[in-house]
């Protein structure tokens, strides 16, 4: 079949395949041979810089980032000394080691992001060489002096360099070759010195010999290399023999296992399995090798290949002459297609493995790179699938979905060349932070909706990031219009945080805009600190206001206070009668002084008069009280207020004339209220004291009155309540009397009083003094109903009289 | 007949939200109360479900020290209040000093949220750092019925009207939102009033920052209905709560009347008694639709409520006589299958005849008739703008303050202000009757629009024709209009809802108008397919029950007369 003419066998049914990914898109006369080649794993972009030989040693030099594909992305000059190293971390930055152990650091687009060293003795002994690897959660580096020692920094964003232990031998000899080995949390270094094997163990701090038993006597190790899950490694000797085996020595290869080392001379690419199988293959040109996870890519001047084992899968239902389910699918569904029986005989011959033969084809098309050849296969697998109603459905289709995303971010404008495998390790969440990172919105957008992904870890976060890169961006247009722009497409979609594009805004200066931005963000107790923080105090508080959040409101107010000097504290919130009214009610419970000094400067002498009433109840001595009395009342009279001055004058006129008293009469008055003391003088006999307060105080006659009948009745002295009666001033009528005295204790008092109780009050009063039987012979000379019914419902217990009133006639009127 | 919302919900929801903090601490712990909150959280759970999650104290927040105990684990439970930081960091300093070598952890909970103030307040106390944790427990409503809950926001009139601090509106409408969370968006909002206008605005900001079937919302802001609260209310509950006062579903009544009883049926023990509080001589009787001869009556008007015992009464002895006729033995088996069940019918029946009669000893021993009576006069807008004779009477007699405050302000709300003469007439007669010290009391209902001087022509008698907020021929005993609750009066914001049903408020826009602040009607976008016509039920969210006393209560200002 022609589809596998590429393959090449490594052994009984292994095979190895080398597609070409892209024709690079760069300047096919690029020679790479004049360059230090760096790229990025899983299909990251590369970098290329001239090498430096030693006798035209330039510390200038220039810098170019591509993608995968060979488009070129940016291109930078290097300034900062002896270029020695360049690789990219995790996060797809460029890592740039120069030889006295500066390390700078750069995202793909060469801008500069943040820099460290390794410290002075790497400073002084310089750079020899340098490792990235992937450390324990980070992008780890290591560097090798020209003094042979080894210094590790296990993660490029919170650096710190450790140095690792002396590699054995003559101070004369090199290094010979070395690489990282992670165990753990760990990183341990494997390194070739002389004819020796170490390992440097950071932990213990020791340089552990390995031994290996070469066929031929000791050997010395020029290269080391180790897989990417560190777990195999492979040395290669001066003498040209490989050794393959785990990577702590201890077992060496010998049949098992899948992987294989591919090595690299000048054109000549040899892959060895680890069976020590071997197989050749001849490049058009110098080339620079990408270790991936599950494949090599081969970067040449006119070409970028993946160099990958050929799954199983694939051997099976495309390899030559293959009969199995898939296979016979594959050719089933080719014969329909063309119209030709052999679909029916192809069919006839896998009815019982059907379902296994749609799962090979479609699980082959996973591997495959060239779409018309996805085409096929998915083809296959779909026509296979019709005739097996119940099988599942969502692989199919979830391969399918997959398939169209690799082959979109594989696109040569994308550059993106990465596997099926590969795209699963590191999840389609990570995909889209990469086209994010590449400034590829829409592509991410359309992923992100493609796969219905959450909002939040889809489409918002794409557009968030979107917003954030665009208001970084130097930009013609007003602060207003880009606010405008990032509001129009992000609207108001719950996951989208104003706040975060806010503060990228900030972070790049653009701190008008910030303040624009942060006016779309819908959450007041996110969107109100940013606004403080920007300075904008008025409009930090008028969001905190419209939120209803007293919390927040009191937080901007704190803020402000703290910040501001009180004049101008209070001059800015006199303008939000909420935030006014918000913090007199804070200042009313914490700081009454704060007060006073808002009400003064408002002229507020209303409150200041109430104020000073609260004062005078919290005065522990008289005077004191009646100063911060007087005090409110002139404060009443400035707003024109004249009953209430006139009330709280008064009260220190009664004040006055109480203190007065007990001075005289050895008994407390103060703070009682004015009929409470007429009352206690009433009953005192002190009738003089009595109707001098009354005088003084404008006391009502009715008024006065009753204080002379209940003070009489309540001292029980019933003779000055008789006199009193007989006063001609006396302007209530006896009512009263007969009720002071039913209350104080005397019903005998109270029947004086009865006959000049008013006529249409008397039953009630017969009944207020227990007269039932006088009240009910009223009752009956009224011939009322509404008056039997008040005498019965009083006496309900006396049955005698109840059984009368049950007797009288219902013609009452 | 069952709601479509139906608040259990609440309960549940606040039982997790205090499970998880109280399982986030291992060992045996004492809460130290805020006093407000023992009785609302009464509601959520008893000591005996506080003892499950090793709650083995309670103690006050007080000026006191707490009393000497050996607890590894401290819990200061209370609302974000500027005192209780204070009153808090005293008692946790003399614990610490007390505890001696033991050390003991602290925890600050706040209900419903941690204070930014109050932060500050423990900062400027330096004990900021002296707990574990400060954490909040995020309880924005109690559940009292299942078609009733409140806030326990208790100042949030004062607030609103007086200190013009609209804090509390925040709470509403989360409590709102929270409710649409579970129930879905309600499509048709009404409202009435500032404050509810203000809730509306809230709540359609939140909507937008949370991204967000039938049910109608109706926000009434209390200012609009300022009569109501103050008339006395003539149904059985709403008298017992007027005579006892009823808090969180609970009333306290003195205990020597309710002996017997124990002795008798001995099941009865309230719900939420603990080892630290002593509730002296009184004796806390829940007052929940649980008990269904309560929840029978508890809306009877009083007079309607002593046939109805005797009928229950008879129905239960005749219950009982039945076991004289129980022949054969299968007669004798149905008869004790029902005992429990009659057992618990009379004891209720037991409980409600002693308060029942409680309620009418203070009907006929106090002036209750004659002060309703001048309510009603009050209220059926007879000259209100003249000094009231009995309100004069009242202040001669040096009745209870706050019984004369509720008729002056209910005359000066009906009157729309009070002419000059009268306003200052019962000033200052207050203030020579009572003390001086009342004067911003006074201020206080002057700010809150409940005793004011008159500002315009009253639009009382309008309201109170186009509302019908009076009855002349109410039937108490079989009641078809809502004027039964107070005999005659219906109340205003009843009235409200009642003609938003039905004819629709476009009828009494000459009313709307009158009344104060603004009047939403909103309509929520919703599908067609979702509206259908069915009679209404009502669900009710309060910030707080209140009656005519603690409304005025509320308003008060204690000042203390130097002595």
């Amino acid at each position: 079949m022609a589809l596998v003419s590429d393959w090449i066998q490594l052994g009984s049914e292994i095979f190895y395949r080398k597609p070409e990914l892209y024709s690079m898109g760069w300047d096919k006369r690029l020679n790479l041979e004049d360059f230090i080649v760096a790229a990025a794993p899983l299909g990251g972009p590369i970098a290329l810089t001239i090498i430096e030989t030693k006798a035209v040693h330039q510390s200038k030099s220039l810098i170019f980032i591509f993608s995968a594909s060979g488009t070129q992305i940016t291109s930078f000059k290097w300034t900062n000394g002896s270029l020695v190293f360049i690789g990219w971390s995790r996060n797809e930055d460029l890592v740039c080691v120069q030889e006295q152990g500066d390390v700078l650091i750069y995202d793909m687009f060469g801008n500069y992001q943040h820099t460290f060293n390794f410290g002075q003795e790497v400073k002084d002994s310089f750079v020899k060489e340098a490792q990235i690897f992937t450390s324990f959660q980070d992008t780890g580096l290591a560097v090798l002096t020209r003094a042979n020692r080894i210094f590790v920094v296990n993660s490029i964003q919170e650096p710190k360099a450790r140095k690792y232990v002396e590699i054995p031998g003559n101070p004369d000899s090199p290094v010979l070759s070395w690489a990282l080995i992670r165990e753990e949390r760990q990183t341990n270094v494997i390194a070739s010195r002389e004819s020796r094997l170490f390992l440097l163990d950071y932990q213990e701090h020791m340089a552990l010999p390995q031994n290996i038993c070469w066929a031929g006597g000791d050997e010395r190790v020029f290269a080391i290399s180790i897989s990417s899950n560190y777990r195999h490694i492979a040395l290669y000797t001066e003498k040209g023999n490989l050794w393959i085996g785990s990577s702590d020595l201890s077992t060496k290869y010998c049949e098992c296992g899948t992987g294989a080392v591919v090595l690299l001379w000048d054109m000549t690419l040899e892959i060895i399995s680890v069976n020590g199988e071997s197989t050749i293959m001849y490049l058009d040109s110098r080339s620079s090798l990408v270790q991936e996870i599950d494949s090599v890519r081969i970067i040449s001047s006119t070409t970028h290949d993946i160099l990958h084992k050929v799954p199983r899968v694939m051997v099976e239902t495309m390899g030559i002459g293959s009969m199995s389910p898939g296979a016979l699918l594959l050719e089933a569904s080719q014969g329909y297609q063309e119209g030709s029986t052999r679909a029916t005989d192809c069919l006839g011959m896998i009815k019982e493995t059907l379902e296994e033969a749609v799962t090979q084809c479609y699980q082959s098309a996973q591997h495959e790179f060239n779409q018309s050849i996805q085409k096929a296969l998915l083809r296959a697998a779909l026509f296979g699938k019709t005739f097996v109603p119940n099988m599942d459905p969502e692989p199919c289709k979830s391969v399918t979905t997959t398939l169209r995303i690799l082959n979109a971010v594989r696109n040569q404008r994308v550059g993106i060349p990465i596997t099926w495998n590969q795209l699963e390790w590191m999840t389609v969440s990570v995909l889209l932070d990469r086209l994010v990172l590449r400034r590829l919105f829409p592509l991410a957008f359309k992923i992100a909706t493609y796969l219905k992904l959450p909002d939040a870890e889809g489409t918002s976060r794409v557009l968030a990031h979107w917003a954030c890169f665009k208001v970084k961006q130097p930009s013609q247009k007003g602060d207003d219009r880009i606010a405008q722009e990032v509001n129009a497409k992000l609207g108001y979609t719950p996951g989208i945080s104003y706040t975060d594009i806010a503060n990228k805004a900030e972070q790049v200066g653009r701190k008008s805009l910030a303040i624009k931005l942060i006016e779309y963000e819908c959450r007041p107790s996110k969107q109100v600190p940013v606004l403080l923080r920007l300075g904008e105090d008025q409009g930090a508080l008028k969001k905190a206001l419209n939120s209803g959040d007293a919390d927040l409101i009191h937080a901007v107010l704190f803020h402000l206070r703290n910040k501001m000097a009180l004049a101008d504290f209070l001059m800015l919130i006199r303008n939000f009668p909420a935030a006014m009214s918000l913090h007199i009610k804070s200042c009313k419970e914490s700081d009454i002084d704060q007060l006073k000094d808002i009400f003064n400067q408002e002229d507020d002498f209303y409150n200041q008069a109430l104020l000073k009433i609260s004062e005078a109840f919290d005065a522990k001595r008289i005077d004191s009280q009646l100063v911060s009395l007087q005090g409110a009342g002139e404060l009443f009279r400035k707003t024109k207020s004249d009953f209430n001055s006139q009330i709280t004058e008064d009260q220190v006129k009664l004040i006055r004339a109480q203190i007065r008293l007990e001075e005289n009469e050895q008994k407390s008055f103060v703070n009682k209220s004015l009929y409470d003391t007429m009352l206690q003088l009433i009953k005192d006999g002190q009738i003089k004291e009595a109707e001098k307060l009354k005088a003084d105080f404008k006391v009502p006659d009715k008024r006065y009155c009753y204080l002379r009948v209940y003070g009489h009745a309540e001292a029980n002295h019933w003779n000055e309540l008789n006199a009193f009666s007989k006063n001609k001033k006396l302007v209530i009528g006896f009512e009263p009397f007969v009720d002071a005295c039913v209350k104080f204790g005397s019903t005998t008092e109270a029947q004086k009083y009865l006959s000049r109780v008013k006529e249409e009050n008397k039953i009630t009063y017969f009944l207020k003094c227990d007269l039932v039987e006088e009240a009910f012979r009223l009752a009956q000379e009224l011939r009322s109903a509404s008056a039997l019914q008040e005498v019965s419902s009083s006496c309900r217990t006396n049955q005698f009289l109840q059984n009368k009133i049950q007797l009288i006639p219902l013609s009452y009127t | 007949m069952k709601n479509k919302i139906d608040f259990s919900f609440i309960r549940e929801a606040s039982r997790n939200e205090l499970i998880k903090l109280l399982s986030s601490i291992p060992g045996p712990k004492a809460i130290v109360w805020d006093k407000q909150l023992v009785g609302t959280f009464g509601l959520i759970g008893d000591f005996t479900f506080l003892r499950n999650y090793e709650v083995v104290k309670m103690f006050y927040i007080s000026r006191e020290n707490l009393p000497s105990n050996n607890i590894p684990n401290i819990i200061f439970l209370t609302v974000p209040t500027r005192n209780h930081m204070d009153y808090i960091n005293n008692q946790l300093r003399m614990e610490e000093v007390h505890s001696g070598g033991n050390k003991k952890d602290f925890y600050l909970w706040c209900v419903p949220r941690v204070s930014l103030l109050c932060e500050e307040r423990l900062k400027q106390h330096g004990v900021y750092g002296a707990f574990m944790s400060i954490q909040e427990l995020p309880i924005y409503m109690y559940k009292l019925e299942n078609d009733v809950a409140m806030l326990n926001l208790s100042s949030c009139f004062r607030d609103l009207h007086m200190n013009k601090d609209s804090s509390d509106l925040f709470f509403i409408a989360r409590a709102l939102m929270n409710i649409q969370g579970i129930f879905g968006l309600i499509p048709n909002v009404y409202g009435k009033g500032s404050a509810a206008k203000g809730v509306f605005d809230l709540m359609v900001g939140m909507r937008r920052e949370l991204g967000g079937n039938e049910p109608q919302l109706i926000l009434i802001d209390r200012a609009v209905d300022l009569i109501t609260p103050l008339a006395t209310q003539l149904t059985y509950e709403g008298l017992i709560d007027q005579f006892f006062g009823i808090n969180n579903c609970t009333v306290k009544l003195p205990s020597e009347k309710f002996t017997s009883m124990n002795s008798r049926g001995g099941s009865d023990s309230p719900p939420n008694d603990s080892s630290s509080f002593d509730f002296n001589e009184m004796k806390s009787i829940p007052l929940t639709s649980a008990d269904t001869l309560f929840a029978d009556i508890r809306d009877f008007n009083f007079s309607a409520v002593g046939p109805r015992l005797s009928s229950e009464a008879r129905e239960v002895s005749s219950q009982y006589e039945k076991r004289h006729t129980a022949n054969t033995v299968s007669d004798l088996k149905q008869f004790v299958q029902k005992l429990p069940k009659m057992q618990v019918a009379r004891q209720s029946l037991s409980t409600q005849t002693t308060i029942a009669e409680l309620v009418q000893d203070k009907i006929i021993n106090s002036d209750f008739r004659p002060t309703l009576h001048a309510e009603q006069e009050l209220l059926k807008g007879s000259e209100t703008d003249k000094v009231n004779s009995f309100i004069e009477e009242c202040i001669y007699q040096k009745e209870p303050l706050i019984k004369v405050l509720r008729l002056i302000c209910l005359q000066s709300i009906i009157n729309c202000g009070l002419k000059q003469r009268v306003f200052e007439f019962y000033k200052r007669e207050i203030i020579n009757t009572y003390g001086f010290e009342h004067m911003l009391t006074l201020e206080n209902l002057e700010k809150a629009g409940l005793f004011t001087v008159q500002q315009g022509k009253s639009t009382y008698a309008t309201i109170r024709k186009t509302l019908r907020l009076t009855v002349d021929d109410v039937n108490e005993s079989k009641p078809t209009d809502v004027s039964y609750v107070h005999s005659g009066y219906a109340p205003l914001s009843v009235r409200l809802v009642e003609f938003l049903q039905w004819p629709g408020w476009r009828a009494i826009t000459d009313v709307l108008t009158v009344l104060p602040g603004p009047t939403i009607s909103e309509t929520q976008q919703l599908p067609p397919a979702l509206k259908q016509r069915r009679g209404p039920e009502y669900v009710i969210l309060t910030t707080k029950i209140i009656n005519g006393n603690s409304f005025i209560e509320s308003l008060m200002e204690n000042l203390e007369p130097l002595s």
